[in-house]
C-alpha cells in the first residue's frame, strides 16, 4: 500500500472502502507526532525566571548595556554593579571580578606517562571569552566533549547574546568585547544555586552539537583540593558530567604558557590533547595554549622536517615555543628528545620527544589529509555492544555501520542496548536499527520496508550514523562506496557530498574488512587506514578480535608507558612507548618480525610514514 | 481566558504570565510537536515563543486574542527553526515511530505507509505544516486559524486547500 493509498486512498478521495479518510489519516499522523513530545519539565519556571528578572522589555537593552560598556570601565567592581543579580556558590568559587583560580598546578604526571584510564575523568577547562572564541572558530571541535568553562555570572534577561551559529545554550556567554567574560545562567536551577552572590564560577558545559550546548551545572572545587584534578568531576555527585559523559582532556587553571606540556612537565600539569596555532603568527602556539580538543594546526614545514630528522620514531610532539626545551624538563627522555640541534630561534619548532601519550586526534590533524573527513566503520553488531559498553564513546561521532538490511522488530533494539538507560532518556531509533540475529550476523534492521525495497532484499549496506548524545542518534542515511577497490577513504564522505560529511566531524577511519591484531604494524604496506584507538579486553590479555572501537575508549590498564603492550596503543596517531613488549600469544600469524617479539625502543604509529619503529635497544 | 490575568501580565506581573502559560504550554508542545517533528526542538521553540510574547506583551490591544496571538508567535517560532534545521540536513527519526504496531502481517506495509507519510509531511513548508496542524490536530475552525495567520476567512481556506494539495503531491512523490 502507497502512501498516498495509505491516506484515505489519497486525498482525491479514492476507494476508500473501510479506510479511513485522509482526515484521519492525517490526523493520526499529526497525532503520533505530538504525542511523541513530552513538555520539558524546567520550561515554565525557565520562562518565568528570565521574565521575572527581565521586566517587559530590557533584555536586548541589558545585553547592550554589558557589550557598549567602556573598556575602561570594565572593571570587576564595575561589572558586578552592572549585573543585577550575581551569585556566590558555595566556597569554591574564585575571586570576583572573572579572576582566574591562583592555584598552583595539580600533580598529573605527564612525565610518568600515565594514560588516563577508564575510571578517570577528565575535562577541559577555559575561560569564558576563550570558550567563545573556540566556538566561533570552530564550532565542532567541543562536539560531544563537555567543557568547564570559568565565568563571571550575571543575569542574561532574555535574549540569547551569542554568536551564530549557536543556539542559547543554558548558559549564555558574552563576547569578548568585555574584559570580563559572564557566564550567564538561563536555567532556574542554576540561579537557585548561584544565589549567593559570587560573580565567579566553573560550568560543565556539553557540547551535543555545534548549535546545541547543554549546561550540566556548576561544578565546585571540593573543598580539599587547590586545583582540579581529572578524578573531581567524577567525585561529584550532582554534577551530571560526571555521571553521563566522558569528558577528556585537562588543564590546570592557570592560563598555560606557550610549550605544555613541555614546560611544565615533571608532573604537574595535564595538557589539552591537541595545540591550536595562531593563525597570524605561524609559529606560535598561542598565548593562553588553551585549546580545543580538534584544533591542532601544524605547519607543513614542521612535518617535513619531522620526516627528515635523524630521529624520526622519536617525532612526538611538535611544539612551538621560544627557547630551548630540554633544560626545562625536569624528567627528560632518555635520548633525542630535542631533536634540534642548535637552541631553536623564536621562528623554529622543537621536535621534542615526549612519553606522553598523543591524543589520537593530534595525529588525525597533521596527517596530509587535514582536510579530509573520516568515520568509523562498524559492523553493526559491534556498534551495538559499543553502545551498551561505552554509550559516550561516540557522541559527537559519525559512525558508519554495516549491516544486514531487515525488517526492524519491536521493540526497537537499540533500546535494549542500552543496559541502564537514564530516567529521562530518550532513546531514539533510527531508521535503520542494528541487532544481531540468532546466528550471531549483524543485522541492520530497516524501520522503512520503503529502505529494504530500496535495497532489494535483505542485504548489507553502510549506514552513517551520528550520535549526539547517548540518548540521541542521527540517521544521516546510507552510504554508497563510490570508490572501487572496496575500501573507505577518508575522503570518500565529502565525495559523496554527504551530510556526514559536511556537518560535523568524523574521525578515525576503518576498513571494510576487520583487522586481526596489530593494525597497521601487520599490514604496514597496505591502504588501510586504522581506527585511533584500540580497546583491551579487561578480562584478558589479549584484545577483541574485532578492534573497531569507539574514539574515546582507550583502556591502557597498565601504569606506564613502560609496560604498554602494543595491544594497547591507539592504532592510528603518533604514540610513542619506552618498551614494545607484545604478548606473544596476542602475535597472529603472519606476524611481522619487528613488531612480535621481545623489542625495546620507541615507537609511532601514525601516518607520518604509516608506521615507524625505531630500532630496537635491546632485544 | 482570563482578560485580567493576562492584564496583569501585561503590567509585569510574572505570576500572572506564569499562570496563563501553564495552562497553554502543553498544547504548544504538541503543536509545535507536530509541526517540526521533533520533541526538543518543539521544547526549545516553545521557551523561545513564550519569551518573546513575554516581551512583546504589552503591544497586545486585545486581550481577547490573546491565544490567537500567542499562536501566531509560536508559528513564527517554528517557522524559523524549520529554517535553521534546513540548513543544517539531518532529520531525527523519533524511537515511538512504529508505536502501536502489534501484529507482523501487514507490519511492512503499515511502516511504509507511515514513513511515507512522514516524510511527505516533512516536504511541506512551515506554512503548510501549521495550516494542518492547526486545522487537523488542533482542530481549529477556519475563522480561528485566519485570526491567527492574520488573514481572511477565506484566504484561510484556500491555503488549507493549498496545503492538502501539496501533501498529496508530496505522497506522490514518495510512492514514485
Amino acid at each position: 500500500m502507497s502512501g498516498a493509498e495509505g491516506l484515505g486512498g489519497g486525498a482525491a478521495g479514492g476507494s476508500g472502502g473501510d479506510r479511513p479518510s485522509f482526515e484521519d489519516e492525517l490526523s493520526e499522523l499529526l497525532d503520533r507526532r505530538a504525542k511523541r513530545s513530552k513538555v520539558d519539565p524546567e520550561l515554565v519556571g525557565r520562562v518565568a525566571a528570565r521574565a521575572n528578572a527581565s521586566g517587559q522589555d530590557r533584555v536586548g537593552r541589558w545585553a547592550a548595556a554589558v557589550r557598549s560598556f567602556a573598556p575602561a570601565r570594565r572593571t570587576a567592581a564595575s561589572l558586578v554593579a552592572l549585573v543585577a543579580v550575581v551569585a556566590l556558590v558555595g566556597g569554591a568559587f574564585f575571586v570576583a571580578g572573572g579572576s582566574r583560580p591562583s592555584a598552583s598546578p595539580t600533580p598529573s604526571p605527564p612525565a610518568s606517562g600515565r594514560v588516563a584510564g577508564p575510571t578517570e575523568v577528565t575535562s577541559y577547562r577555559v575561560p569564558s571569552r576563550e570558550f567563545l572564541r573556540y566556538l566561533r572558530e570552530q564550532p565542532d571541535a567541543f562536539v560531544g566533549h563537555t567543557i568547564l568553562v570559568d565565568g563571571t555570572l550575571s543575569e542574561i534577561l532574555g535574549s540569547c547574546v551569542n554568536p551564530q551559529p549557536l543556539d542559547c545554550p543554558g548558559y549564555v556567554f558574552l563576547p569578548e568585547e568585555t574584559d570580563h567574560p559572564l557566564v550567564v545562567p538561563a536555567t532556574q536551577g542554576v540561579r537557585d544555586r548561584l544565589s549567593n552572590g559570587n560573580v565567579s564560577a566553573t560550568f560543565a558545559i556539553r557540547a551535543d552539537s555545534r548549535d546545541r550546548l547543554t549546561a550540566l551545572g556548576v561544578v565546585t572545587l571540593p573543598p580539599s583540593k587547590e586545583a582540579w584534578q581529572p578524578s573531581d568531576l567524577r567525585s561529584m555527585q550532582d554534577v551530571d558530567a560526571a555521571d553521563l559523559y566522558l569528558v577528556d582532556g585537562y588543564l590546570d587553571g592557570a592560563m598555560a604558557p606557550f610549550a605544555c606540556p613541555i614546560i611544565r612537565a615533571g608532573g604537574r600539569s595535564w595538557c589539552p590533547p591537541a595545540w591550536i596555532r595562531d593563525a597570524a603568527d605561524r609559529y606560535s602556539p598561542r598565548g593562553d595554549a588553551l585549546i580545543p580538543p580538534d584544533g591542532i594546526q601544524v605547519p607543513s614545514d614542521a612535518l617535513d622536517s619531522a620526516k627528515g630528522s635523524p630521529h624520526p620514531a622519536h617525532v612526538l610532539a611538535l611544539v612551538g615555543r621560544p627557547g630551548p626545551c630540554l633544560s626545562r624538563l625536569p624528567n627528560p627522555p632518555r635520548s633525542g628528545e630535542c631533536l634540534t640541534a642548535d637552541p631553536p630561534g623564536p621562528a623554529q619548532w622543537d621536535l621534542v620527544a615526549t612519553a606522553m601519550p598523543i591524543s589520537p586526534r593530534v595525529a588525525a590533524s597533521v596527517s596530509p589529509a587535514q582536510q579530509e573527513v573520516m568515520a568509523y566503520r562498524f559492523a553493526s553488531a559491534d556498534f551495538l555492544r559499543y553502545l551498551r559498553e561505552q554509550p559516550d564513546a561516540f557522541v559527537g561521532h559519525t559512525i558508519l555501520v554495516d549491516g544486514t538490511l531487515t525488517l526492524v522488530p519491536q521493540p526497537c533494539p537499540l533500546i535494549d542496548a542500552f543496559a541502564t538507560p537514564s530516567p529521562d532518556a530518550v532513546v531514539t531509533c533510527p531508521p535503520f536499527t542494528f541487532g544481531t540475529s540468532a546466528d550471531g550476523q549483524p543485522f541492520v534492521f530497516a524501520g522503512s520496508a520503503a529502505a529494504l525495497t530500496e535495497l532489494g532484499g535483505p542485504t548489507t549496506a553502510t549506514f552513517a550514523i551520528r550520535v549526539e548524545s547517548r540518548t540521541r542518534l542521527i540517521d544521516l542515511g546510507r552510504l554508497t562506496l563510490p570508490s572501487s577497490d572496496g575500501y573507505w577513504r577518508p575522503s570518500d564522505l565529502r565525495q559523496l557530498n554527504h551530510p556526514a560529511a559536511s556537518l560535523y566531524p568524523v574521525d578515525g577511519f576503518l576498513a571494510v574488512s576487520p583487522y586481526t591484531y596489530f593494525c597497521p604494524l601487520q599490514l604496514p604496506a597496505e591502504p588501510h587506514w586504522c581506527p585511533p584507538a584500540w580497546i583491551a579486553d579487561t578480562a584478558s590479555s589479549i584484545p577483541r578480535h574485532d578492534e573497531q572501537i569507539p574514539p574515546d575508549a582507550i583502556h591502557v590498564p597498565h601504569e606506564s608507558p613502560g609496560d604498554l603492550r602494543i595491544t594497547d596503543l591507539p592504532a592510528e596517531g603518533m604514540y610513542l612507548v619506552r618498551r614494545f613488549v607484545p604478548d606473544s600469544k596476542a602475535c597472529p600469524a603472519p606476524t611481522s618480525q619487528s613488531s612480535c617479539g621481545e623489542v625495546e625502543g620507541w615507537l609511532v604509529i601514525g601516518r607520518l610514514d604509516t608506521v615507524t619503529l625505531s630500532a630496537p635497544t635491546s632485544p | 481566558m482570563d482578560p485580567d490575568c493576562i492584564r496583569r501580565a501585561q503590567g509585569g506581573d510574572v505570576s500572572a504570565y506564569t499562570e496563563l502559560i501553564e495552562a497553554r504550554v502543553e498544547r504548544m508542545v504538541r503543536t509545535a510537536a507536530a509541526i517540526l517533528g521533533s520533541d526538543a526542538d518543539a521544547n526549545d521553540v516553545v521557551q523561545d515563543a513564550l519569551l518573546a510574547a513575554w516581551r512583546q506583551l504589552p503591544s497586545l490591544r486585545e486581550v481577547g486574542r490573546f491565544d490567537a496571538w500567542l499562536t501566531s508567535i509560536l508559528l513564527n517560532a517554528c517557522r524559523r527553526a524549520l529554517r535553521v534545521r534546513g540548513r543544517r540536513r539531518v532529520r531525527e527519526i523519533p524511537a515511538d515511530a512504529l508505536e502501536g504496531l502489534a501484529g507482523v502481517g501487514d507490519l511492512a506495509a503499515e511502516i511504509v505507509r507511515r514513513r511515507a507519510v512522514e516524510r511527505a509531511f516533512d516536504r511541506l513548508s512551515a506554512d503548510e505544516r501549521s495550516i494542518l496542524v492547526l486545522h487537523h490536530l488542533d482542530g481549529r475552525p477556519l475563522d480561528e486559524i485566519a485570526t491567527v495567520l492574520g488573514v481572511p476567512v477565506g484566504t484561510a481556506k484556500s491555503r488549507l486547500f493549498a496545503a492538502r494539495k501539496s501533501l498529496e503531491r508530496a505522497l506522490a512523490r514518495e510512492d514514485a
